[in-house]
C-alpha cells in the first residue's frame, strides 16, 4: 500500500512536536541531526528526492547509535534514554515504506514524549502531550484510510476516538494500583535547589536583599485564615551567635514530650502545606502545631526537620494552636536561650544593663527595648549599608538601616546581655491570598526573621522588633515594603492609608496579578489532584464512594474484571445492535449534509424519490447518493443486511461532502456546457 | 464494490415490463392505471374503475386479459340482471335426470363486470360474494372458481341517472378503486391516428399465462416488509383515524389490503423489499374508496385530503 503525501506530513508534524519537547536535553548535534533527518524525509515525498539506500541507512543507524553512546556514556538513564529514542525515531522516519513503519515511528513518539514527563510534570506539557497524541492518531487514521479525501473526517475521528478513550483513561488512573512514592519515582536533579531560608544568619555582611518572587509554600486553611499578621511561618530557630552570624547551635537533648507537648487555648486552625522542592530540610510550620508533620523529626523550639532535604513536592496537613505556653525552661535550654558573644561592645552591654535596672521584670526589658527601636531613628530598608566586625553595635548606634535580620539580631543580643533567655526565629511572614483556590501563596521573598524571648509567666512569646520600625512589612508585606521602596518613601512615617493608597496597582497589573493567581491554582489543583494522587487518596476516594478499600492486588484484580466485563459487555452489545437503526441514523446524518447544500428531505419522502430528486437537482453527486441510498434501503428495508453493508454506509456518510465538487464533475459540468453551445 | 447490495432483479419483473409495455401499446397514455391494475391483479385483489363511458375501461380490461393470457369473460349488468345469470345455472337433464350445473360468465380467469351500479343490489351482491369466497354455491353444490381469478368491476359516476350505487361495505371487496382520465393530447392523437383498438387486441400474443401468473402472485407474499416499513404504514392508518377530514379510520383490513398492495407494487417496480415510496404509490387507489370525508370537513375531493394525509405523515 501506497503511503499518502497527507498522512506523512501528519506524522512529520507529530515527530517535529515531540522533537521540540525534547531539543532542550538533547545534545545540538542530534537536534540538528533530527532535524535533517525530518527535511529529508520531506523532501523525499514532497519533491521526490531519492529516499537513502540500505546500506546508507545501515551505516547511518550505527554511526547515531554509536554517537549517542559515545556522548552519553551509557544507554540506560533519562538522558541517554531519551536520546536514543530521538535517533531512533529520525531514523526510522528515513524508512517509511509500509503502514507498518508509521506505526512503529509513532510508537517511538509516544515513548519519547513519555520521556518529557521524567523531566518535568507541568500541566502544559500534560496538555502538549494531548495534542500530540491526539495528532498521532489523526496519523494513523490517514495512513490507514489512504483513499480518505479531506483530512477534516481524520480530524474529526480522532477526536471522536479520544473522547471515547476519555472515561477508560480516567477509570485507570483513578483506580489503577498506586505505589508508594511519587509519580514518576525519579529524584529531581539537586543542582535546581531554589535558595530560601539558610541556618546562618548574617545581617551584617548583606547589604543587598536579593528578593526571590518564588513560591516557598502554598496554604490552605480549613476555616477562617488568620489575619496575615498573624501568619508567623516558624522554620529554623537559631540560637547560637559569635557576634556575626547566628546558627542554630548545639540543640539540648530532646524528649519527644518536651517537642510536642504543651498546654494550649482556643480552637486549633487546621491547614494544609503544600512545600515546594528546595533542597532543605525545614518544613515551616504556623506557631506551635500539636502534631509533627508525617517523616520529619522535631527540633528544639517547636519546628521541624524532614529526614532528608525536600527535593519534590510535599504535602502535610496540621493543627496548629496560636495561643499556647510552653512551660518551664530546663537549665541547658536556659544556658543556650542565654549565650552571648565573648566580645560584646560595652555600649551594647550598658544598654541592656540600664533597662535592666529600670524594669522590673523581663516583659519590662522587652519593652524597652522596643520603645528604644521606635523612638530613635531606625529605619527598615531592603539596601543596608554593610556593618563591620561588631554588627549589632554599629546597628545599634550608628547605621540603624536594616531589614528584619539586622532588628532581630541586635534585639535578642540586647535582651541576652539583660539576661532575657531569646533566640532569633526563621521562617516566613504573611503571604498573598489566592482568591482563585481559596489559598495561601507564601513566596521566598516572604522569609522573615524574629525573635522570641521567654518569660516565667508566658513560655516562648514571639517578638518582632521589626514591626515596631515598619508595621507595614507585617501588615502589608513584603510587596508592599518593596514598592514603597522603589518609590522612594520612608518606612514607618506614614498612615497606613496613604500607604495603601500609594501601593494601589493599576488595572493592567491588577489583572495581570489575578490572572498569575488563577494559573499558580490551577497548578496546585494539578499538583494536588493529579501528580500527588497516591494510594491515601484513592483510598479516600473509593472510600467516600462507599467502596471497600482494597490492597493494590484486589484494585488490580477489579480493574482487570471490570475491563473484562466491560468488553464482553461491548461485544455483545454491539452485536445486539439494530442496524437498521444505526443506519437510520447514518442516513439522517447524509440527509443533513444535503440539507446544508439546500436539498432538504421532506419528512414524507422517502429515501427513493430523495435520491432521484437529489440525483437530479446534483448529477455529480448521483454515484454517491445512489450508492448511499442503495445501501440504507438495503439496511433498513430488508431482511438480512449485515453489519459489514452498515460499515459501508458508515464510510460512504462520513466522506460524503455535497459541498465540495470534485474537479472531475466540475470537468464533466464544463464539458457539457462546451457540447451545447 | 462488494458491499452494496446487490438488488437483483427478480426473473418475474423483466416479465412484468414487457406486459405494461405490451398493454401499453394499445391503452395509450396511461401507464400508471396498467401498473395499478397489474399490482391490483398480483395482490389477488379485484379492481373497480369508475368512470365515464368511453375512456377505455373495457379496453384495459380486455387487454390484460390478452396479455396475460387469461380467458376472459365479460358480464354486462343491466338493471334486469339475475345472479344466475352471473353465476349460472342447473338445468334438469332428462337424460340423466338430474340437475346439471351451467357455469355462468363468472367462471373466467379475468371477469369484466361492467357498468356494475346498474344493477340491483342483489345481483351486485351475488358477484361480491363470489369474489370473496372465489367459489360459487348454487343449488347446495359449491363449485370452485378458477384461479388465478381477477374481476375488474366498472361504474359510471354516480350521479348518472339509473343507478344503484354500491354501499361502503361492498366497496371494501375490491382493493383498489382508479379513474381512467381522458388521454392527454398526444396519446388521444395516436389513438386516433391509430389502428383500431379491436384489430390490434386480436393480433396481440400472450406474454405469460394464468401458471405464471399464480406464481408471481405467490412471490408477492414474500417481498420483505421489514420493521421500519411497517411502521410507517400503521403511522398512516393511525393517520387516518385520527383525521378529522374523515368519518371513520381505516379497518386493519384496509391495512392488510393496503401492505398488499404495497408488495405488489414493489414486485412490479423488481425489488424485494416495500419501501414507504411503494406505500405512497398505491395508498391513494387503496385508501379512497374505503374513506368517506366527514360532514363539515372540507370541501376537497377524498383523494386530494388523502394526499394532504400523506404529506403529513413523516416517514420514520
Amino acid at each position: 500500500m501506497k503511503l499518502e503525501r497527507l498522512g506523512l506530513n501528519s506524522l512529520l508534524l507529530t515527530a517535529l512536536l515531540v522533537l521540540a519537547t525534547r531539543a532542550p536535553s538533547l545534545p545540538l548535534w542530534l537536534t540538528l541531526a533530527c532535524a535533517g533527518a525530518l527535511m529529508w524525509r520531506f523532501a523525499i515525498h514532497s519533491y521526490g528526492w531519492p529516499a537513502p539506500h540500505r546500506l546508507l541507512r545501515l551505516s547511518l543507524t550505527v554511526i547515531a547509535v554509536a554517537a549517542t553512546v559515545a556522548h552519553f556514556g551509557t544507554v540506560l538513564g533519562r538522558d541517554a534514554g531519551s536520546a536514543l529514542l530521538a535517533t531512533l525515531l529520525a531514523l526510522k522516519l528515513l524508512e517509511l515504506r509500509r503502514p507498518r513503519d508509521v506505526l512503529v515511528a509513532v510508537l517511538l513518539c509516544y515513548l519519547l514524549l513519555l520521556t518529557g514527563f521524567l523531566y518535568e510534570q507541568s500541566l502544559w506539557l500534560a496538555a502538549y502531550s494531548v495534542l500530540v497524541v491526539w495528532l498521532s492518531i489523526v496519523t494513523l487514521i490517514l495512513i490507514n484510510q489512504p483513499n480518505l479525501r479531506s483530512a477534516r473526517y481524520g480530524l474529526r475521528l480522532a477526536t471522536v476516538l479520544l473522547a471515547k478513550a476519555l472515561p477508560l483513561a480516567l477509570a485507570m488512573f483513578l483506580l489503577f494500583p498506586r505505589v508508594e512514592g511519587n509519580l514518576w519515582g525519579l529524584p529531581t536533579a539537586t543542582g535546581s535547589a531554589i535558595t530560601g531560608l539558610s541556618d546562618v544568619m548574617q545581617p551584617g555582611s548583606v547589604h543587598r536583599l536579593t528578593v526571590s518572587d518564588t513560591p516557598a509554600f502554598r496554604v490552605e486553611f480549613e476555616g477562617e485564615a488568620p489575619k496575615p499578621a498573624q501568619l508567623y511561618w516558624r522554620a529554623l530557630v537559631l540560637s547560637q551567635t559569635d557576634g556575626t552570624r547566628w546558627v542554630r547551635g548545639e540543640s539540648p537533648a530532646l524528649t519527644p514530650d518536651s517537642a510536642t507537648q504543651f498546654p494550649y487555648h482556643g480552637p486549633p486552625l487546621k491547614y494544609r502545606i503544600t512545600l515546594e522542592a528546595n533542597d532543605r530540610p525545614w518544613l515551616p510550620v504556623l506557631d506551635l502545631p500539636i502534631l509533627a508533620p508525617p517523616n520529619s523529626r522535631p527540633q528544639w523550639g517547636y519546628v521541624y526537620e524532614y529526614r532528608q532535604p525536600v527535593r519534590e513536592r510535599l504535602s502535610y496537613t496540621l493543627a496548629s494552636y496560636l495561643r499556647y505556653h510552653t512551660g518551664p525552661l530546663a537549665s541547658a535550654e536556659k544556658r543556650r536561650a542565654l549565650q552571648l558573644p565573648d566580645k560584646l561592645s560595652p555600649r551594647v552591654q550598658a544598654l541592656a544593663q540600664f533597662w535592666r535596672a529600670n524594669a522590673s521584670d523581663d516583659l519590662a526589658v522587652a519593652q524597652a527595648a522596643l520603645a528604644y527601636f521606635r523612638r530613635e531613628p531606625f529605619f527598615y530598608t531592603l539596601h543596608p549599608p554593610a556593618l563591620g566586625a561588631d554588627p549589632v553595635d554599629e546597628f545599634l548606634f550608628s547605621s540603624r538601616r536594616g531589614f528584619c535580620g539586622h532588628f532581630a539580631a541586635s534585639f535578642v543580643t540586647l535582651m541576652r546581655a539583660a539576661s532575657v533567655p531569646s533566640r532569633v526565629v526563621q521562617g516566613y511572614l504573611g503571604g498573598e491570598y489566592n482568591p482563585a483556590g481559596n489559598y495561601w501563596i507564601v513566596r521566598q521573598s516572604d522569609a522573615h526573621a524574629w525573635a522570641e524571648i521567654w518569660l516565667p509567666k508566658h513560655g516562648w512569646l514571639r517578638v518582632d522588633p521589626t514591626a515596631a520600625v515598619a508595621p507595614e512589612r507585617v501588615e502589608l508585606g513584603i510587596d508592599a515594603v518593596r514598592q514603597l521602596e522603589l518609590s522612594g518613601v520612608r518606612l514607618g512615617r506614614l498612615p497606613a492609608e496613604a500607604l495603601r493608597k500609594l501601593i494601589e496597582l493599576g488595572v493592567v497589573a491588577q489583572s495581570w496579578r489575578t490572572l498569575r493567581l488563577y494559573w499558580d491554582a490551577t497548578n496546585l489543583a494539578w499538583h494536588r489532584w493529579v501528580l500527588s494522587y497516591d494510594r491515601q487518596r484513592q483510598q479516600y476516594l473509593l472510600s467516600s464512594l462507599h467502596l471497600p478499600a482494597l490492597s493494590w492486588r484486589g484494585l488490580l484484580l477489579v480493574l482487570v474484571l471490570a475491563l473484562l466485563c466491560g468488553l464482553l459487555a461491548l461485544a455483545a452489545f454491539t452485536r445486539r445492535a439494530r442496524p437498521t437503526d444505526a443506519a437510520h441514523a447514518l442516513y439522517r446524518r447524509y440527509c443533513n449534509k444535503l440539507a446544508r447544500v439546500g436539498l432538504a428531505r421532506a419528512p414524507n419522502e422517502g429515501p427513493l424519490s430523495f435520491a432521484r430528486r437529489s440525483a437530479a437537482a446534483r448529477p455529480d453527486l448521483k454515484a454517491e447518493v445512489d450508492a448511499v441510498t442503495e445501501l440504507y434501503m438495503g439496511l433498513r428495508y430488508t431482511r438480512d443486511c449485515g453489519i459489514e453493508h452498515l460499515r459501508a454506509l458508515r464510510r460512504r456518510v462520513w466522506r460524503f461532502q455535497p459541498g465540495r465538487t470534485s474537479p472531475r464533475s466540475l470537468a464533466d459540468a464544463k464539458a457539457g456546457e462546451d457540447a451545447r453551445q | 464494490m462488494s458491499y452494496v447490495p446487490e438488488i437483483r432483479p427478480t426473473p418475474a419483473s423483466a416479465n412484468l415490463e414487457t406486459v405494461v409495455a405490451r398493454v401499453g401499446e394499445v391503452v395509450l397514455g396511461k401507464e400508471p392505471q396498467v401498473r395499478l391494475a397489474l399490482a391490483c391483479l398480483l395482490a389477488r385483489g379485484h379492481l373497480l374503475i369508475e368512470d365515464l363511458p368511453g375512456v377505455g375501461k373495457t379496453t384495459l380490461a380486455h387487454v390484460l386479459a390478452r396479455a396475460l393470457g387469461l380467458d376472459f369473460s365479460r358480464i354486462q349488468f343491466t338493471s334486469d340482471l339475475l345472479p344466475a345469470d352471473i353465476l349460472g345455472v342447473s338445468v334438469y337433464q332428462t337424460q340423466t335426470r338430474d340437475f346439471h350445473f351451467h357455469p355462468g360468465p363468472i367462471f373466467a380467469q379475468l371477469v369484466l363486470a361492467d357498468e356494475i351500479n346498474r344493477a340491483t343490489p342483489k345481483t351486485q351482491s351475488a358477484l361480491l360474494e363470489a369474489m370473496e369466497e372465489r367459489q360459487v354455491t348454487a343449488d347446495g353444490v359449491t363449485q370452485k372458481l378458477p384461479a388465478p381469478f381477477f374481476v375488474i368491476a366498472t361504474q359510471n359516476p354516480l350521479h348518472l341517472i339509473g343507478t344503484f350505487p354500491l354501499p361502503e361495505s361492498q366497496l371494501d371487496r375490491f382493493l383498489m378503486r382508479i379513474d381512467m382520465g381522458y388521454p392527454d393530447r398526444q396519446a388521444e392523437r395516436a389513438l386516433l391516428k391509430g389502428r383500431d383498438r379491436r384489430e390490434l387486441l386480436n393480433d396481440m400474443a400472450p406474454v405469460i399465462n394464468g401458471d405464471v401468473l399464480l406464481s408471481w402472485q405467490k412471490r408477492v407474499g414474500h417481498v420483505h416488509c421489514s420493521d421500519a416499513l411497517l411502521d410507517y404504514v400503521q403511522d398512516v392508518l393511525e393517520a387516518t383515524r385520527a383525521s378529522t377530514q374523515f368519518t371513520n379510520g381505516l379497518s386493519p383490513r384496509a391495512g392488510l389490503a393496503l401492505m398488499h398492495a404495497a408488495q405488489a407494487w414493489a414486485l412490479l417496480e423488481g425489488r424485494d423489499m416495500v419501501l414507504p415510496e411503494d406505500v405512497q404509490a398505491v395508498a391513494p387507489s387503496v385508501i379512497a374508496h374505503r374513506l368517506r370525508p366527514a360532514e363539515g370537513s372540507s370541501e376537497q375531493s377524498v383523494e386530494a385530503k388523502i394526499k394532504q394525509l400523506l404529506e403529513s405523515v413523516a416517514i420514520p
